[in-house]
């Protein structure tokens, strides 16, 4: 006989969907919790370490890209990338208004700069000014203000905020899982006391609890754990082209779904830890009662 | 009090029973006089400063089947808990099937318990497992295979008045059926010492002659067999010693109604 074979019949339908439902939401909200730590996060880095350069000399079409290129090899830049005469226009109507008459103004060519945000300071917009102008071009940097710095601040507490969220949710299903295994024990504590009067050995007379719990919240965290990625996945598929921001950053990414694997573990871990607990405090209970 | 057919002398090796599974050829006790249950001045309580038990000289010897008679709250039950290692004494000497109750080990507890039958007052069952597979359960975790006690637990079960192929759960059964239940799993593997604890209340008189002919037949194995009971008729049935407790403190006695007018 294997110790498994003992396990309680009992069916436990109602514990069994309490216990998946609370796998979907932790899933749901880790993996929610991910995405908006590291949105926040690159948003936070970006607008600090955001500069646009204006290339004043020389006024040539080849201006932009060859500063850009320039730039992308110095040291503190993460990436530089020439605005397109399209997307400048463009965002000169969003800041002048549609009456503005663009043809009578100079061509904008404008580079977007991500820097290292240990180095979002002035000086060091001077020296890669200095640095280009020794190279012969002529250009003014424009950094964020001081509203960039309080956007980072906030989106820091957002992060912190969706991490802690997912923290207590995925808690609450662990605690979850950990009471379903004991309640569990104790809808069929009958069975422990003739084992502890027979003499059984306390692992044994545990076993069969703590194997039927793991594998029963292995199966909920499984059903939960599929469940909030297909509705993550789907969630995604309708979000994707109405973003704003066309950044893979923003969106779903493989390491998002971690939590899919790790719920049904974790469950499964916590139900038959809390299964074999309580059915060793059972089983002790039993077996002295002096 | 109620009389049991074909009881009306001494329960004794005798009485017809199944000898239990995988059971060797019965043992004669003699020869084998050492004590299994051997109680020297002891104390015990289920709460501080309140003795359940009070300074309790008490022997049971291989083959013999003590009877203890006692009123409700006597002491009786908590002389099968000290006896089935579930209620250490907090003075005193108990050898329980050789070793000191005081000082076992875990394992050592385990050992002897494998060794002990219950036939508790309010049998505790497995109540999600049926009746067979409650009486294996002792033989499960043995180790036997099934095939070597399917046969014997079926005999236990039909001794005592119960389908083998019956497969409600135990939690369905009546009292009756779960304290024949009980029964037949506190003798099916062969202790040395079986302790029964009020074994026939809420029984039949037929099935009542039934479970005690079980018990006892386990002297035949050379096991000690102590049946804690408030009925005189059932304790003058059986061949002794016989004891009274009374306040916790148990006492040689001759049989029950002896001392009556005839």
């Amino acid at each position: 006989m294997t110790p498994a074979s003992l396990a309680p019949r009992r069916d436990g339908a109602a514990l069994f969907c309490i216990l998946a439902i609370a796998c979907f939401l932790a899933t749901c909200a880790a993996i929610a919790a991910g995405v908006a730590a590291r949105a926040a996060q690159a948003w936070g880095s970006s607008v600090q370490g955001a500069l646009t350069v204006r290339v004043v000399a020389p006024d040539t079409p080849e201006a932009a890209s060859e500063v850009a290129a320039a730039l992308a090899a110095t040291r503190g830049v993460r990436a530089a990338r020439a605005v397109s005469p399209a997307r400048a226009k463009a965002l000169l109507e969003n800041w002048a208004g549609p009456d503005l008459a663009l043809e009578k103004l100079p061509t904008l060519r404008l580079v977007e700069l991500e820097i290292d945000r240990a180095r979002a300071n002035p000086a060091y917009a001077r020296a890669l000014q200095r640095a280009l102008a020794a190279n012969g071009y002529e250009t003014e940097i424009y950094a964020p203000g001081p509203w960039a710095d309080e956007a980072a601040e906030a989106a820091a507490r957002y992060r912190a905020i969706a991490l802690t969220a997912a923290a207590f949710l995925t808690g609450s299903a662990l605690l979850t899982a950990g009471l379903a295994g004991r309640a569990r024990v104790f809808a069929d504590r009958t069975l422990l006391a003739p084992l502890a009067d027979m003499g059984a050995p306390r692992w044994r007379a545990a076993a069969p609890f703590a194997a039927r719990s793991a594998l029963e919240g292995f199966a909920a965290g499984v059903i939960g754990a599929v469940v909030a990625g297909l509705f993550a996945a789907w969630l995604t598929a309708q979000a994707l082209p109405r973003l704003p921001l066309p950044d893979w950053r923003f969106v779903l990414t493989p390491g998002d779904l971690l939590p899919l694997a790790a719920t049904p573990l974790l469950a499964g871990l916590l139900a038959g830890a809390g299964a074999r607990a309580a059915a060793l405090r059972l089983y002790a209970r039993a077996a002295k009662i002096g | 009090m109620q009389a049991y057919p074909g009881l009306d002398g001494a329960i004794d090796a005798r009485a017809e029973a199944p000898r239990g599974a995988g059971a060797p050829a019965p043992a004669a006790p003699a020869g084998d006089s050492a004590a299994i249950v051997s109680l020297t001045d002891v104390y015990a309580s289920y709460r501080r400063n309140a003795d359940a038990l009070r300074g309790v000289w008490f022997e049971a010897r291989p083959g013999a089947v003590v009877s203890v008679l006692g009123p409700a709250g006597a002491g009786k039950t908590a002389l099968i808990d000290v006896l089935r290692l579930a209620l250490p004494p907090h003075r005193g000497v108990a050898r329980i099937l050789g070793a000191d109750a005081l000082r076992l080990s875990p394992n050592t507890r385990r050992t002897l318990k494998q060794r002990i039958g219950l036939l508790a007052q309010t049998p505790v069952l497995a109540d999600h497992f049926t009746a067979f597979e409650n009486v294996a359960l002792p033989l499960r975790m043995a180790g036997r295979k099934p095939g070597a006690y399917e046969g014997d637990v079926a005999e236990l079960l039909s001794f005592v008045g119960l389908a083998p192929k019956d497969d409600r759960p135990a939690g369905m059964l009546s009292g009756s059926e779960r304290r024949r239940v009980a029964a037949a799993r506190a003798v099916v593997a062969q202790p040395r010492l079986l302790l029964a604890d009020e074994p026939t209340a809420g029984l039949s008189p037929d099935l009542a002659g039934r479970v005690m002919r079980l018990l006892v037949s386990m002297r035949r194995a050379g096991a000690a067999v102590i049946v804690a009971t408030q009925d005189e008729t059932l304790a003058s049935s059986l061949s002794g010693p016989h004891w009274r407790i009374a306040g916790g403190r148990p006492a040689p006695a001759g049989p029950p109604g002896a001392d009556r007018p005839a």
